[in-house]
């Protein structure tokens, strides 16, 4: 998901298909927005985002789960806006962030049906 | 279980909301967003959205079990002051990715003002949301072109200083190559910047050619502002670039017309406006030079 994501931002290519891969949701409609406004900005996001501290929260229904919380640590120092010719888009630094999805199967696919992601420093 | 989940996660929304004002005012940051049965957590841009400070308003996706955690934030304020929204039909979300309600409505590109101010950089962000019913007026952002197309009023042209040689004012004479010019000082590009709702787009004003009318009927287009005449470059030449040679003596008025090529970009578009003129005169008086006579 976060591959599909860092993929589609070196165009802010919000059309991209590969985005509902392993996103649904209110989740895969944000990051369309993310990168329509991106696009309508002129920029795009280039590097990789570090995904640290990996733990799961909530299961429901506790056996079985068909709907799983997962928090988590981004990192978005190396994950950063730029302008189509290269430069930094701004002087906005990343950094940690955290960070909660909740994935959900659906039809035997699991899937990151919301997100969200908080404040430079929350990690 | 669910339903005690759900309850929990109401519980928590209320809390979701605070952090979703306090986060969404921070730069670039997500946070937890509750519809009226359901939680969705929001997700935020990588890095450091520019004004495009990337936390979407939450949308409330139906069955969402999202457990709203009241995750440290920044403290902050809600916005003081309303966003601003701007008509958005580009917005061509692939299909499924970001259904809407059913019936009339469209898409808005939506700005909101930031309460809190982290970085100093950042003091807007954006986000696309549909709306069903349009937003009053008063929070109607102008769109790229219309901001170009304010940006192009604010545009405040030199105007054109002629030069000539002889000089203007002076008499000429027929035969005498007149030399024409634009002084260089009034030949540069031009810009204005309009801003609102977090967008901004700038005017560009670039002279490109110029018209002359010497009054005796004859007219010429000079490619650029003409050459201004040096004395090292003797006597009655013919101006490279932009002159004249009156064949009659009288009295003309001579206008010059600089065309202006006008283009726009911000916003992440770009245009292109008619072109835009300047115009200025001047008297001539053209004698007939007088045959010397020797003896």
């Amino acid at each position: 998901m976060i591959a599909d994501w860092t993929a589609a931002g070196l165009t802010a290519n919000y059309q991209d298909p590969a985005l509902a891969h392993h996103m649904s949701g209110s989740a895969l409609s944000q990051v369309t927005r993310h990168l329509y406004v991106e696009k309508t900005e002129g920029a795009v996001v280039r590097g990789t985002p570090q995904l640290l501290d990996v733990t799961f929260g909530q299961m429901v229904p506790a056996s079985n789960p068909t709907e799983i919380v997962i928090n988590s640590c981004v990192d978005t120092s190396s994950w950063l806006e730029y302008t189509t010719d290269g430069h930094l888009y701004n002087n906005v630094a990343g950094g940690k962030r955290k960070t909660q999805v909740l994935v959900v199967s659906q039809n035997n696919t699991w899937k990151v049906d919301q997100l969200a992601m908080n404040a430079v420093g929350t990690c | 279980m669910l339903s005690a989940i759900r309850t929990l996660a109401a519980i928590g929304c209320a809390f979701a909301v605070v952090l979703t004002g306090s986060s969404w005012a921070s730069a670039g940051d997500g946070g937890v967003n509750c519809g009226s049965a359901s939680c969705t957590v929001t997700v935020t841009v990588p890095g450091s959205p520019a004004g495009s400070i990337l936390a979407p308003p939450g949308m409330s996706t139906g069955s969402g079990a999202g457990q709203a955690d009241p995750s440290p934030s920044p403290s902050g304020s809600f916005f003081s002051t309303p966003c601003t929204y701007r008509p958005d039909p580009e917005y061509q979300p692939p299909a499924g990715a970001d259904p809407h309600p059913a019936g009339s409505g469209g898409w808005y590109l939506m700005t909101c003002p930031d309460a809190l101010k982290p970085t100093g950089v950042a003091n807007t962000f954006s986000t696309v949301v549909w709306l069903s019913t349009p937003p009053p007026a008063s929070a109607v952002a102008p769109s790229p072109a219309q901001l170009a197309a304010q940006a192009r009023s604010l545009l405040r042209l030199t105007t054109p200083v002629i030069g000539s040689s002889p000089k203007p004012g002076s008499p000429d004479l027929v035969g005498v190559n007149v030399w024409a010019w634009v002084a260089p000082s009034a030949w540069s590009a031009q810009s204005a910047t309009a801003s609102a709702g977090g967008l901004s787009v700038t005017a560009t004003a670039t002279p490109s050619y110029s018209t002359w009318d010497f009054g005796d009927g004859t007219v010429i287009t000079c490619l650029g502002p003409g050459t201004v005449y040096q004395p090292s470059d003797g006597e009655n030449p013919v101006s490279p670039t932009c002159g004249h040679d009156y064949r009659q003596a009288g009295s003309f008025t001579e206008t010059v017309t600089v065309h202006w090529s006008v283009t726009w970009a911000g916003a992440g578009q770009s245009g292109a406006f008619n072109d835009m003129t300047t115009t200025a005169n001047a008297p001539v008086t053209v004698e007939q030079s007088q045959a010397v006579v020797t003896r």
